[in-house]
């Protein structure tokens, strides 16, 4: 399955937070629905591919269900954060999003219900958010190593990249070192 | 800090200037065009060989930093704790170019040495330079978003295993550029994390 030749890489990345956000509405409902600006990317995404990235995009649904769903209980740094780390992750459910269209696919657009526990404090919220970017970090290094190819990868882990950045920040904001390994490795 | 990394990354990959902070031309030495640390690098040797070079300049500036800046302790502390995991990526390179036959490469032997190599690299801060923590941040903020990108492009001529191997060394060099901007701002997140792909402009070809 050959993606149309049309956005380069680069600029799927650079638009696909518009992109993102338009994603999620049917899942969350937090931002109105509007039609994702990426129609093409000159990406390969081969069969094998498709079962990988429908898993990530779930993940990513789960996040942004789980920054949406926090919110509203956090406040000072954890609520800062989580604010700007939904918007992020909106534009890792455009980007995984387009690439599944890419390989003709029609990509789920809901979070589903996730069960996500029952966080009694912020600081529980936190640490729930913690656990839930970990195991995106350890899902996108999976991902790696089994997508079909290079291209592929690199988006990939420039999504992990982010997503281990997140686990900084939320280990911070716990009192954690932020950095607690030389290599990622997706455990909390 | 004014400048977010989309910024730095776009500046450095159009060859254009980023005030204030890490990637630009610098001094007249840097590249006219895009960075291409793996240009030529074809088989997995090539490439951990180039990503062994850019984890010893990592080293030598680390070190450099930390032996002659005027930091804080929470800036000490830092640095000493990303230099140890930066001797652990070239650590586990080198092991990897010693199982090819491939011979680890000497790091930089001087401040000079470096800055070019540094300057090569697009990033505009030099290691004479960064004598104050405000500075030796920046530096290396841009050595990281420089981390970033390379092993961004390796993962994606790697084979086998290595691919992984390089996400899990690439996660922790972001980890890296938010933790030094967190010590600049605070653990500001809009900051720390500035977008969301990291590094921002991916493959320059």
């Amino acid at each position: 399955m050959n993606a149309a030749a049309g956005l380069s890489r680069r600029r799927l990345l650079g638009v696909s937070g518009a992109a993102g956000a338009a994603a999620l509405a049917a899942g969350c409902g937090v931002l109105p629905a509007k039609v994702s600006t990426l129609q093409k990317i000159a990406l390969t995404v081969d069969r094998p591919d498709v079962p990988i990235l429908e898993g990530l995009l779930r993940l990513e649904y789960t996040l942004a269900y789980a920054y949406t769903a926090s919110i509203p209980r956090l406040n000072g740094y954890g609520l800062q954060a989580a604010r700007w780390f939904l918007r992020q992750e909106l534009g890792h459910i455009g980007a995984v999003s387009t690439l599944l269209k890419s390989g003709g696919v029609k990509p789920n657009t809901s979070a589903g219900s996730p069960h996500l526990g029952n966080p009694g404090n912020a600081s529980e919220v936190v640490a729930l958010l913690h656990r839930l970017e970990t195991e995106a970090t350890r899902a996108y290094l999976e991902a790696v190593a089994k997508l079909s190819n290079g291209q592929l990868r690199a988006v990939a882990s420039a999504i992990l990249a982010t997503e281990a950045q997140h686990v900084s920040i939320l280990r911070r904001a716990q009192g954690l070192e932020p950095v607690p390994s030389a290599l990622l490795t997706g455990n909390a | 800090m004014s400048a977010t990394r989309r910024d730095l990354i776009r500046s450095a990959l159009a060859g254009g200037a980023a005030a204030g902070l890490g990637l630009a031309i610098g001094d007249g030495t840097a590249l006219a065009g895009p960075i291409a640390p793996l240009q030529g690098a074809n088989t997995d040797g090539q490439v951990l060989l180039r990503l062994m070079e850019f984890e010893q300049l990592e080293i030598f500036a680390y070190e450099h930093v930390e032996r002659t800046a005027v930091l804080s302790g929470e800036a000490r502390a830092t640095v000493s704790h990303f230099l140890a995991q930066e001797h652990t990526h070239a650590a586990v390179l080198s092991a990897l170019l010693t199982k090819r036959g491939v011979a680890v490469p000497p790091p930089p032997s001087t401040v000079s040495e470096a800055d070019a190599k540094l300057a090569a690299l697009l990033v505009a801060r030099r290691l004479d330079e960064a004598h104050h923590e405000l500075t030796a941040m920046h530096l290396l903020i841009g050595i990281e978003t420089v981390a970033e990108t390379i092993y961004h492009l390796a993962i994606e001529k790697l084979t086998g295993p290595l691919p992984e191997l390089a996400a899990r060394i690439l996660g922790c060099e972001a980890q890296h550029w938010t933790g030094l901007s967190s010590v600049l701002h605070d653990g500001n997140p809009v900051l720390a994390v500035p977008s969301e792909f990291a590094p921002f402009a991916t493959n320059p070809s």
